[in-house]
């Protein structure tokens, strides 16, 4: 992360999946999977992730919204996360999965980074854990969005 | 994630803190909190900033407290004036300004103070004298000394009265 991006930038939309994800979470447990969907995400959709986090590390995408797969020219459902471009606004949103993982709650992150095109981009990120049946982090939820730097 | 650019949200319930959710923006953090405020079952919400001291010890400044952020939503929602209650065991200043607080006050544009008159104010000489608690007479002690010194002054009273009457006769008589 080399640079703040400027106040403001794309927070509504952080603020937006935090508040649903906050509206199923209760007495301090995360949601679950099925909780969430039941929610309506018709306006953040396009900006959203999910991914299955598998106990052998390699976390899968099981969804990828239609704005992040057209600015990573591929659909990357069903793929591993570590098979998205470094280059890439999805890139950015899933950097710090680890950290949600970790510490078990949302975590947001800013920053800029350069895209394929070469140009400079400010890009705002959050991801959310959601509890599997079992108990542990099942899945994480999140969204990415930016726009250029400057 | 660690470092000055770590806010992390923390919420008081169930008796403890625990961690909600961390940023690297403190606005962001800030807004966080502050949907949280309110919440059923949250008591308390801060947002803490680490900071790592010259020595690489990692410790926290909490720059957002909802106990002392301003609240002017819950200005707004002010309960109604309550009926002035006795509270036992408060102290008399302190059950005088809760019961002052809790009543509503007159604007100040309303009608201007008018200059008394001089039979009012003696009235309200005379109101100043009286026992500024009324509620002094619901103590039934209170009651029984006043009764036994009204009795006594009023019987002192008496007793001049006929020694004068006394006095008075001898007086009538010696010349």
């Amino acid at each position: 992360m080399a640079d703040t991006p400027p106040s403001g930038i794309e927070r509504r939309l952080v603020l937006r999946l935090l508040g649903r994800w906050r509206a199923v979470h209760s007495d301090g447990a995360m949601p679950t999977l099925q909780a969430m969907s039941a929610q309506d995400f018709t306006d953040i959709g396009h900006s959203l992730f999910l991914i299955k986090v598998e106990a052998s590390g390699e976390h899968t995408f099981v969804r990828v919204g239609e704005q992040l797969t057209l600015e990573a020219r591929a659909d990357f459902a069903g793929h591993p996360i570590a098979d998205v471009p470094e280059d890439t606004l999805l890139a950015q949103g899933i950097a710090h999965h680890a950290t949600t993982v970790a510490k078990r709650v949302p975590v947001s992150l800013g920053g800029t980074f350069t895209n394929r095109a070469g140009n400079p981009w400010f890009y705002r990120s959050i991801i959310l854990p959601l509890r599997s049946p079992r108990g542990g982090i099942g899945h994480l939820i999140g969204a990415v969005n930016g726009k250029p730097a400057g | 994630m660690s470092g000055e650019n770590t806010f992390e949200v923390h919420v008081f319930a169930q008796g403890g803190w625990r961690m909600e959710s961390i940023y690297d923006d403190k606005e962001l953090a800030v807004a966080a909190a502050k949907l949280l405020v309110g919440e059923g079952g949250i008591e308390m919400v801060r947002v803490a900033q680490e900071v790592i001291t010259p020595d690489g010890k990692r410790k926290y400044r909490v720059v957002f407290n909802s106990e002392t952020a301003p609240k002017p939503a819950a200005r707004k929602k002010a309960a109604p004036a309550a009926p002035a209650r006795r509270r036992p065991g408060v102290p008399k200043g302190l059950r005088t300004a809760t019961v002052t607080a809790n009543l509503p006050r007159r604007p100040q544009s309303a009608a201007p103070p008018r200059p008394k008159p001089e039979k009012e104010k003696k009235e309200g000489a005379t109101q100043a004298k009286r026992p500024k608690s009324p509620s002094r007479w619901a103590d039934p002690a209170f009651r029984k000394h006043m009764m036994i010194y009204g009795g006594l002054g009023g019987g002192l009273i008496l007793a001049a009265y006929m020694g004068l009457l006394v006095v008075q006769r001898i007086i009538e008589k010696l010349y």
